[in-house]
């Protein structure tokens, strides 16, 4: 039998999904309520200022935003994939264990306290860091870690910041309300160009996890199987968890908590091209980028000029297509049964 | 060559003592059945000898080198274990299972290539498992699934196996196939056996030393023809045992 080695389904998928975000990325620069054609947009990008007016949006409006969508979606993706494989529970996402809430709580707080900008952003990476300390210092048992009493300290301390939030939106001056409660639900309205450590952090994480990913497959089949087939698995742990919560921590303070980007992704992914971590993890860093931006251009041109969070529509968009999978999936299994 | 020395050990676990300063040494071409009650730490026992948890006392010696002086990636090359239970929350095919048993022997970004698909499809043939390559191991039956546990284990190829009940979830023609095709495997790779089993019979038949743990520390140890006695099976299931032979064999069975 001739073998098709599992390495030769890599650089299709790679190129398909590269392919895609790239479609995706014209497509959000081209969208909106100044139409820019296909000719302008590429003179734009180039850097030639025929069109003053489309040069104009593209570089100070549609690009960095589309970039946020981009860099915030690719973070959430990854870092939901390692947090499925940590918890070894498909239905884990990156805010599972409390960052985007401690995060949430950084970011309020500093919005009551009237500061803003690079404060307000510091203020959210604090929080997220605070909680990630947190929950990895109480999730330590007597024998160490076991996935379920992580789980189960990350959903507590989720539900405490969660409380802490209700606490300060009911608490907050009527004004303010609106801004929080968008950046609750995710925005990306903000309009700042990621600054250029973002996509060195993502590379710098895409290669850390690629670094382990075989290690990553063990570690999905159970402890005791991860560590006779030769993998270290207590510092593999604590690095996919420090790794996935900087993730988060750097998504959450460029976008807010957009949710089920890093639940779904994952998950769609892994019913279409398998678990096997060497391809899965690039490709849910691509799909989750392009996911976003497609999400992103929906929100700001679907009511325009009315502007939707993000956030909602990932959600809009996630559920159904999640269910068309999981129907699709489970038709296949009783037919190959 | 390779060689297994148990110095002293020492195990506890949750208050019961599982063995106290056991010395046993194991060489190739051995094949070693743990047999106890329910409880008695037969798993517990097994895990230590494969260095995943550590002893109160005493140590495991590989070639003269403790387990801890290992790294697991170098321990995984010696030293396989076949868990009681395997379970796999993420889509995988079978053949993808297999081939996991090669992580040891490859390097950091090597990816398996075709004598390693050789390797696992031929594992998976033994096993009876060649028409299900590639099937989701969650549409697989408990029996299928715990041959395909052992179809990984022979893929990783370890000169020391230890296993946890391989005749789990097996009906009787695959509890006798899987016996003879672990007795094979030892012969062809020179390789030695650690496993937990229920059945005094399987063990009879297919071990050729015996590790008897009685629940309360003690232990006694060696060829299993010496062991195999009616009041020592009787003190290690706390129920008397009858002993039918019918010339050709000897079948240890429950007293009425």
């Amino acid at each position: 039998m001739i073998t098709k080695l599992r390495r030769h389904a890599v650089l299709p998928v790679l190129i398909v999904l590269t392919t895609l975000m790239v479609l995706a990325l014209l497509i959000s620069m081209m969208t909106g309520s100044t139409p820019i054609p296909l000719t302008d947009l590429l003179y734009a990008l180039s850097g030639n200022p025929s069109n003053n007016l489309a040069h104009t949006v593209m570089w100070e409006l549609r690009l960095p935003r589309a970039l946020s969508a981009l860099l915030t979606g690719a973070m959430l993706a990854l870092a939901g994939t390692l947090m499925q494989v940590l918890l070894r529970n498909p239905l884990a996402d990156p805010y599972i264990l409390g960052i985007s809430g401690g995060s949430a709580f950084g970011t309020l707080a500093a919005l009551l306290l009237g500061l803003s900008g690079a404060l307000v952003t510091g203020s959210a990476f604090a929080g997220a860091l605070l909680s990630m300390l947190l929950v990895f210092a109480l999730a330590h048992g007597p024998g160490g870690w076991t996935s379920s009493r992580l789980l189960l300290t990350g959903i507590i301390i989720a539900s405490g910041w969660g409380a802490l939030l209700s606490l300060m939106l009911s608490l907050s001056p009527d004004q303010q309300l609106r801004g929080m409660l968008f950046w609750l639900m995710g925005d990306l309205g903000q309009g700042t160009t990621p600054s250029w450590w973002y996509p060195a952090a993502l590379a710098l994480a895409l290669a850390m996890a690629l670094f382990h990913a075989r290690d990553l497959n063990l570690l999905s089949r159970g402890e005791d199987q991860a560590r006779t087939l030769g993998v270290e698995v207590r510092a593999l742990r604590y690095r996919i968890y420090f790794l996935a919560s900087l993730l988060t921590a750097l998504a959450v303070t460029l976008a807010g908590s957009i949710g089920f980007i890093g639940l779904v992704v994952p998950h769609m992914l892994r019913m279409v091209i398998g678990s096997d971590h060497r391809l899965l993890l690039p490709a849910a860093t691509l799909a989750g980028g392009t996911l976003l931006v497609i999400a992103d251009t929906l929100a700001r041109t679907l009511f325009a000029p009315q502007q939707l969070p993000v956030g909602v529509l990932t959600a809009l968009l996630g559920v159904p297509l999640f269910l068309w999978l999981m129907q699709r999936e489970s038709s296949r299994q009783v037919i190959s049964r | 060559m390779i060689d297994l020395v148990i110095d002293q050990l020492s195990v506890t676990i949750a208050g019961q003592q599982v063995c106290s300063r056991l010395n046993l040494h194991a060489g190739n071409g051995q094949c070693w059945g743990l047999l106890g009650g329910n409880g008695v730490g037969k798993t517990t026992l097994l895990r230590c000898l494969a260095g995943l948890l550590t002893a109160d006392h005493g140590s495991v010696q590989i070639d003269g080198r403790p387990l801890a002086g290992y790294s697991r990636r170098a321990l995984a090359t010696l030293l396989g274990l076949l868990p009681q239970d395997t379970s796999d929350p993420f889509p995988a095919t079978v053949l993808e299972t297999a081939l996991i048993g090669r992580h040891p022997h490859l390097s950091r970004w090597q990816w398996e290539d075709h004598r390693d698909y050789e390797l696992a499809r031929h594992c998976l043939k033994q096993l009876g498992l060649e028409h299900l390559e590639q099937r989701p191991v969650s549409s697989l039956s408990g029996g299928e699934r715990r041959r395909l546990a052992i179809a990984t284990l022979l893929t990783q190829q370890p000169q020391i196996a230890l296993l946890d009940e391989p005749t789990n979830h097996l009906d009787l023609h695959y509890q006798i196939l899987i016996m003879r095709l672990l007795q094979q495997y030892m012969r062809e790779n020179n390789a030695m056996l650690f496993m937990t089993l229920h059945d005094v019979n399987l063990a009879a038949r297919y071990c050729s030393h015996l590790l008897l743990l009685y629940g309360d520390g003690q232990t006694e140890h060696g060829p299993t023809a010496s062991l195999l006695t009616p009041d020592r099976l009787q003190r290690l299931y706390h129920h008397p045992i009858t002993v039918v032979d019918d010339g050709t064999q000897r079948i240890y069975a429950p007293a009425p």
